[in-house]
């Protein structure tokens, strides 16, 4: 099977039939929910409070959803508007549910009754499916740069999008100059000391090296 | 698109950054809609708490005319001219900011950009910041 980054343009390849694919295979999303919370790991947010996340190549959200779990506020970008109108029906039958809640008669019972079951699916978590989502989504393209200012966010994770950089889909399209815009600014956006945690698949080791030294050469460490 | 999320954003083509200006973009709102807060939010508080950590680390980074300019073009008119220090440990003004921040969305409209003109829509809540390669540096 070929690797999704050789057919073409990200945006092309997850197409609303692929974005539906993706989003419903149960193994894809038991993944990359496990990579995530590796991330988030990895980030070592304070406790106690919600910090300001920039989620690159969100996709339909699943690593999102993640985020959201762990109480966190994110904002998602992505370069295929398919993907992110799966995310955005994700956030709309969120909404929905907590409106539900809301018109029926006894919304202190089906409360408690919630959280009983969300007690017994995730242990100690407390999962805060009725809220509405604290995700927005924004349908860009990260070898651009970043359109942030500086010093917007807390953290960033990238779940498995990154190889995409490494590949020119058009002529005027050269990798390592996406890699360094994407790189520069992310170093730009996030504010003093915080981290990035970027999973990604690199095709080659020399993938993998142009990805690490341009983050190198913008300052980042580790 | 939240409140929070245009104060962040800039347009950052090569022709934007070349005016130094680093400006926020200009809002026109087609639709708008406000979450209320829901039940479980407005009694549980826990949840109360978290959103007035989360205002509290965010304001510093803030940038207040910004925020005033974005919620007068979403039609709220409420928040003050500044923050003092007094306003900064008022749970309540905390509470308040979370959800101007958070719960105000355009979910159709337009960002222009006030420098270049540079036009930027927002579709169900999407906004469209796709860059082509030439308007990059």
């Amino acid at each position: 099977m070929s690797r999704p980054e050789l057919t073409g343009h990200a945006s092309l390849f997850y197409n609303a039939k692929e974005a539906r694919k993706y989003d419903s295979s149960s193994r894809m999303v038991g993944i990359q929910r496990e990579i995530t919370e590796r991330a988030i790991e990895l980030l070592k947010l304070p406790e106690g409070r919600p910090s300001f996340v920039l989620d690159v190549g969100c996709g339909s959200g699943l690593s999102g959803q993640v985020l959201e779990e762990h109480g966190h506020v994110w904002v998602g970008c992505d370069v295929s508007r398919d993907m992110l109108d799966m995310a955005n029906e994700r956030i709309e039958r969120k909404r929905e549910a907590a409106n539900g809640n809301e018109s029926d008669d006894d919304d202190s019972d089906d409360s408690d009754m919630d959280d009983e079951n969300n007690g017994e699916e995730n242990g100690n978590r407390k999962q805060w499916k009725e809220e509405p989502s604290p995700g927005d989504l924004l349908h860009h393209d990260m070898g651009t740069g970043l359109p942030f200012r500086p010093a917007s966010f807390d953290a960033c994770i990238s779940i498995s999008a990154l190889q995409w950089l490494c590949y020119s889909n058009s002529k005027d399209q050269i990798p390592k100059r996406r890699l360094m815009r994407f790189f520069s600014s992310l170093y730009q956006v996030l504010r003093r000391g915080a981290r990035a945690v970027l999973q990604f698949y690199p095709e080659t080791s020399e993938h993998a090296i142009l990805i690490s030294e341009c983050a190198a050469k913008v300052g980042f460490a580790g | 698109m939240r409140l929070l999320t245009h104060n962040v954003l800039r347009n950052n083509t090569a022709a934007a950054k070349s005016k130094n200006t680093n400006s926020p973009l200009l809002i026109t709102a087609t639709e708008i809609r406000v979450d209320e807060p829901t039940c479980a939010s407005s009694s549980d508080p826990a949840q109360q708490q978290r959103e007035i950590a989360f205002a509290k680390n965010i304001l510093p980074s803030l940038d207040w005319p910004t925020l005033l300019q974005g919620a007068k073009a979403m039609g709220m008119e409420s928040l003050p001219p500044m923050v003092t220090p007094e306003l900064a440990a008022d749970e309540g003004f905390l509470r308040a900011l979370y959800h101007v921040l958070m719960d105000v969305h355009l979910v159709n409209g337009m960002l222009t950009c006030p420098d270049t003109g540079r036009e930027f829509p927002v579709t169900d809540g999407i906004a469209d910041v796709m860059l082509q390669e030439s308007e990059c540096d």
